[in-house]
């Protein structure tokens, strides 16, 4: 299980798809902080506390990262991140809509903790979130 | 190729050269072969005429040892009776048929020819001495101081006309007497005609003295004679040979040898003469060719004979036409160096004739091979122009290939990104509404009424369609794109857990038939064949009751597998659009039926390199047959 009060930081710029994991946490009963950033651009400069960003402090203990990003994809991101000696132990798990073993491979390449298909519905949806965070070792 | 005239003539040269060369050694060995003979030949007149030469001259010897033998007969006896004297003669008068007269002649002084003639008178009556008067007539010879006159005389017969006849007055004997007295020697004589029975021919006198014994000549036996001035003449020995006679006795001893042998001697005139000529008894040979006086190549062999202290000249000729040198072989040797030189001639002429042959046909052959390799060069070069004109288009293709292939990459990438924006930017948006029409229906649970609730319901159904269609769409897109990744395959299991996974309702029954295989093949692909093939069937069975059948055998280096069930089938008009995208046989409505699956199917086979066909009719169930190459 996840920490009580450890940070959760969504990279996403769909509104539904962030209403669908809001919705999902609450259904799942998480009350963990989640914040929120619309690019990786912007998810970066909230964990190095860059530009306009406050610094997270402490940082995330888990990074919802979607791919198909503006500006900077989720690629470029776990690319960045990866590179940083601060960031480069954070955990990540890939939810996207893109099944392309591409990208798949891709995302493994920069050790992510896990990937998963947005699944259609937003029932199976709500069963994915739960599973991984029920599987959560916060180690 | 053709020669001109004048190396034609140059070919024939060898010709020309070796048929002169032939006419030049055959007149040269003609030759030779006639100078042979006519040497030859005058080497054997030579040596006949001198063998002929030979035997005269030894029976002149012979003759003249004769009178030398009367001459010692009447030396060595003081007297000599006429009977002795024919008998001492006879015989070699009898041998040697020259001798026409022998005759004793001694010296009578005026003062003895009384008693001489006595003497001579009792052997012969009638003698005496006698002398030819003016008128020729044999009368009794006057008073001289001595007296030559002819005692005895043989043969008797021929010569007794001159018995008693005193030769003192025969001036040409008288000289003869004269001669050998004062040179004590033999002497003969020119050469004097012989009249004998009417014919005359020609001889020779010949002359030997006989002296009176002296003192000295008892003393000294030696022989050396005394100078004539100290000796007293005795007479004298006279003989007469025929010399023709004389000749002929010698060549009696030879075989005949076809010469004439003429003598010629001096006469009274001191002029040399022919004295006789010996007739070969070979006769001249006919017909006499040419002129028998013709002297150009006429033979002659001479030599001069010793007669005493006189010379012979003898002169031998052979008989016309004999000694002839034998032209004959000549002719041989000219015929045959001839006939040589002609067949010499054709020889070479056919050697020539053959080389001319081969030197045409290696002309022509020349000719054939330019042509063919002219021609040769021409295809090479058309060919040579035809390969630069296909590299040129080759490289123009590979160009165009080159460009195409950009181009299809290029279209590739737009499909990849096409597919990848298909997969995120429209599914994003899509699960969207599907949440949202969830959410909706979620919070005004209760508020709405029924017709709203349908409709929600059937928003939810065409949204999850939608998605359904676009993950149909990017599957089959991703076949192709993504490289086939083999591993060791299961089959049986492989099946086991598809049709678990599509949990097929109870009452249809699933067979996995016997031998399925273990072999190398991509598996997610296999596997999504077999997915699409059972779930349709199991989907459009449309019985309560029913089996789906799965079977494998070997069909050559592939593997062939079958899924048939007793369902409903498919009509044949229906066969081919089944497997084109997007076909659905049933309305839009039913279920999650995209009309990709087959589609999908088929391209995978396909892309594995193998087919797929179907083989069903309605209320006949289906059965779908696709082969599978076993990974090499």
């Amino acid at each position: 299980m996840l920490d009580k009060g450890a940070e959760i930081l969504l990279v996403e710029d769909d509104r539904v798809d962030i209403m669908t994991v809001q919705r999902a946490l609450k259904k799942n009963a998480v009350s963990n902080p989640l914040h929120i950033a619309r690019t990786g651009l912007e998810a970066l400069g909230m964990l190095r506390g860059e530009g306009d960003y406050e610094k997270l402090v402490p940082p995330p203990q888990l990074i919802l990262l979607d791919l198909n990003l503006p500006k900077m994809s989720g690629i470029e991101f776990l690319r960045e991140v990866r590179a940083d000696s601060e960031l480069k132990s954070l955990r990540i798990i890939v939810l996207t809509s893109s099944n392309e073993p591409r990208d798949r491979e891709a995302a493994f390449q920069y050790d992510v903790d896990d990937y998963i298909v947005k699944p259609h519905s937003f029932d199976e949806f709500t069963r994915a979130m739960a599973t991984i965070l029920e599987l959560w070792d916060a180690d | 190729m053709t020669n001109s005239p004048k190396n034609l003539w140059w070919g024939y040269i060898p010709v020309i050269v070796v048929t002169l060369l032939g006419i030049l050694m055959t007149f040269q060995a003609y030759l030779e072969v006639n100078s042979w003979e006519q040497q030859r030949n005058n080497i054997a007149f030579r040596d006949a005429s001198q063998d002929r030469i030979l035997v005269v001259q030894r029976e002149i010897e012979h003759t003249l040892g004769l009178m030398q033998d009367i001459a010692s007969f009447f030396e060595a006896s003081p007297v000599v009776g006429r009977r002795e004297f024919r008998k001492f003669v006879e015989p070699a008068i009898k041998r040697h048929p020259g001798i026409r007269t022998l005759a004793w002649i001694p010296r009578v002084e005026d003062k003895q020819r009384k008693t001489f003639v006595a003497n001579a008178r009792k052997s012969f009556k009638p003698f005496k001495i006698l002398e030819k008067d003016s008128e020729g007539k044999m009368v009794s010879a006057g008073d001289r101081p001595e007296y030559f006159p002819v005692l005895y005389v043989q043969p008797y017969k021929r010569n007794r006309g001159i018995l008693g006849l005193d030769m003192a007055m025969n001036p040409e004997v008288f000289s003869l007497l004269t001669k050998s007295e004062d040179t004590g020697q033999l002497q003969v004589s020119h050469a004097i005609p012989v009249i004998d029975e009417g014919i005359e021919s020609s001889g020779f006198m010949v002359s030997i003295p006989v002296f009176y014994k002296t003192e000295s000549d008892t003393e000294i036996e030696t022989g050396i004679a005394d100078t004539p001035e100290q000796r007293e003449i005795r007479g004298f020995a006279l003989g007469i040979f025929r010399t023709g006679d004389v000749v002929e006795r010698a060549l009696e001893s030879l075989s005949p040898g076809a010469i004439n042998i003429s003598y010629f001697g001096e006469t009274r005139t001191e002029d040399e003469e022919l004295l006789y000529t010996h007739q070969s008894r070979i006769r001249p040979r006919e017909p006499e060719t040419g002129d028998p006086d013709d002297a150009g190549n006429r033979l002659e062999f001479e030599q001069i004979l010793k007669l005493g202290d006189r010379f012979l000249k003898v002169v031998c000729a052979p008989v016309p036409g004999r000694y002839e040198p034998e032209s004959s072989s000549g002719w041989i040797v000219m015929t045959s160096g001839f006939s040589f030189t002609a067949l010499l001639t054709i020889y070479v002429l056919t050697l020539i004739g053959h080389a001319e042959n081969v030197k045409r046909l290696v002309d022509k052959r020349t000719a054939q091979l330019r042509g063919a390799v002219n021609t040769l060069n021409m295809e090479i070069i058309e060919r040579k122009n035809a390969e630069s004109e296909l590299q040129r288009l080759n490289e123009d293709l590979e160009h165009r290939v080159v460009i195409r292939t950009s181009e299809a990459e290029r279209r590739a990438k737009d499909l990849e990104q096409f597919a990848y924006v298909t997969s995120h930017d429209l599914k994003a948006p899509l699960r969207g509404i599907a949440n949202l029409a969830q959410w909706i229906s979620d919070d005004l649970q209760g508020k709405i009424n029924g017709d709203t609730q349908e409709q929600l319901k059937l928003l939810h159904d065409r949204v999850s369609r939608m998605h359904e269609l676009i993950e149909g769409l990017l599957e089959y897109s991703r076949v192709g794109r993504t490289a086939i990744s083999y591993t060791q395959v299961d089959v049986r299991e492989l099946l086991e857990e598809i049709v678990d996974s599509l949990s097929p309702p109870e009452w249809l029954s699933i067979e996995i038939g016997d031998g399925m295989p273990v072999f190398k093949a991509d598996r997610l692909q296999l596997s999504q064949v077999f997915s699409n093939l059972i779930g349709n069937s199991i989907k459009y069975h449309g019985g309560d009751t029913g089996h789906i059948w799965i079977k494998t055998w070997e069909s050559g280096d592939c593997y062939e597998f079958e899924v048939s069930d007793d369902g409903q089938g498919i009509a044949p008009e229906y066969h081919e659009k089944v497997f084109l995208m997007f076909q659905t046989l049933e309305t839009r409505d039913y279920g999650s039926n995209t009309g990709i699956g087959l589609a999908l199917v088929k391209k995978i086979v396909q892309e594995h390199g193998g087919d797929i066909t179907l083989n069903s009719d309605t209320n006949k169930g289906a059965s779908f047959r696709f082969t599978w190459p076993r990974a090499s």
